[in-house]
């Protein structure tokens, strides 16, 4: 069975698999210029799924700092029968977890993914960035109210396997759950983000 | 297939992963079914826009803090005090040599070993080769230098505790 979603934004192909395992192998050899290569690749992927996670760029910013650096610090613990994208993921997600544990109630409503018009993205150097104005669209809007409204293990699994392009397997690894529980979990997921997409769009503004 | 296809299967034919035979018998239903084909119509909308949502680039301030940090972690002092099983071998080794010492101390007096390092080096190897049993090297070293002990059995559990610590704060975070 095909599995993983057809668009150019999957990061994690067969190929960057083997080179991960290279770079692996460098690394563990003493070759800090792998460090530097697996911490380029993995940067983008883990600060979006933070971001998705957390809501906050901050916050995403920190995780996926923490997250690169601890599995760098510890790849003696990689266990190479796994993808190292599994593995630096699952990290990414215990630390978000970690931190939104951590957090008080009353700071619970953390800054809305969606952007408000008056934002001026930090990292656009005073300039909208390209997501933000392809963000601004309502339907997309819409998409992520109505991914806010998901429980954490569904929104996850929306993220891992639409945002961030991983597969089945991948996410199998990453959640440690059976292939077959995030095939359920990401159809069950797909279906109340589609009635929550409905139910906002019916909402009086 | 008359009935009408359930949730899986609409969204598995939204994304083309039905197999044979099922993808046969959802073909030939969907061609009766104008439900079914609208359902699997807003699956595949909603998959195109999930799909099409923009990577966020992460700020070049990320990738350099890691590498930085990381490049500091790697440092040989850095790296020597990082390592739980170097910190470990260090704190035992500390140990041992306090008892030596301490057991010495016992046998040759303080001064002795004060004004010769020599004869301290000797009971050194003596202690190494004959295997000092562990009760007799405890016993002497209360013995003798009570508190000193204390402090070393002191820094060894505190070593320990903190390698059990970083051990499962890691263990945690990875499972």
């Amino acid at each position: 069975m095909k599995c993983g979603p057809d668009h150019q934004r999957t990061k994690l192909t067969r190929d960057v698999e083997i080179t991960d395992a290279i770079l692996i192998e460098r690394l563990r050899a003493g070759d800090s210029s792998a460090a530097t290569e697996l911490v380029r690749r993995y940067s983008t992927p883990l600060y979006n799924f933070s971001y998705r996670f957390t809501g906050n760029r901050e916050e995403a910013q920190e995780i996926a700092q923490e997250a690169l650096l601890k599995a760098l610090k510890n790849m003696d613990r990689f266990n190479p029968r796994y993808k190292f994208s599994s593995w630096v993921y699952r990290i990414c997600r215990n630390l978000a977890i970690d931190r939104k544990r951590r957090k008080r109630p009353s700071s619970e409503l953390n800054e809305e993914i969606t952007p408000d018009p008056g934002h001026v993205d930090p990292d656009g150097g005073g300039t909208r960035s390209p997501e933000f104005g392809a963000m601004r669209s309502e339907e997309n809007v819409l998409l992520h109210k109505a991914l806010e409204t998901l429980g954490e293990k569904y929104r996850e699994i929306i993220v891992l396997y639409h945002f961030s392009g991983l597969t089945y397997a991948d996410i199998a690894e990453t959640l440690e759950i059976p292939q077959g529980t995030v095939m359920n979990r990401l159809f069950r997921a797909r279906n109340k983000l589609r009635e929550a997409m409905l139910t906002l769009q019916e909402a009086p503004s | 297939m008359s009935a009408h296809l359930d949730d899986k299967q609409l969204q598995m034919a939204a994304e083309g992963l039905l197999d044979k035979p099922l993808l046969e018998q959802a073909r030939e239903h969907l061609q009766g079914c104008e439900r079914c084909r609208q359902a699997v119509a807003n699956y595949q909308a909603l998959f195109s826009q999930l799909n099409a949502v923009p990577l966020v680039e992460a700020p070049s301030a990320l990738a350099d803090a890691v590498i930085a940090a990381y490049e500091r972690s790697t440092e040989p002092i850095a790296n020597l005090w990082s390592d739980r099983k170097l910190l470990l071998a260090f704190a035992l080794a500390n140990v041992v040599l306090v008892l030596t010492i301490l057991w010495t101390i016992g046998v040759q007096g303080p001064v002795n070993l004060l004004t010769s390092w020599a004869v301290g080096l000797k009971e050194l190897v003596i202690a190494a080769i004959y295997m000092l049993p562990a009760v007799e090297a405890v016993w002497t070293a209360m013995s003798h230098g009570g508190i000193i002990f204390v402090l070393a059995l002191a820094a060894l559990l505190v070593a320990i505790v903190a390698a059990l610590r970083q051990t499962m704060k890691f263990t945690e975070e990875t499972s």
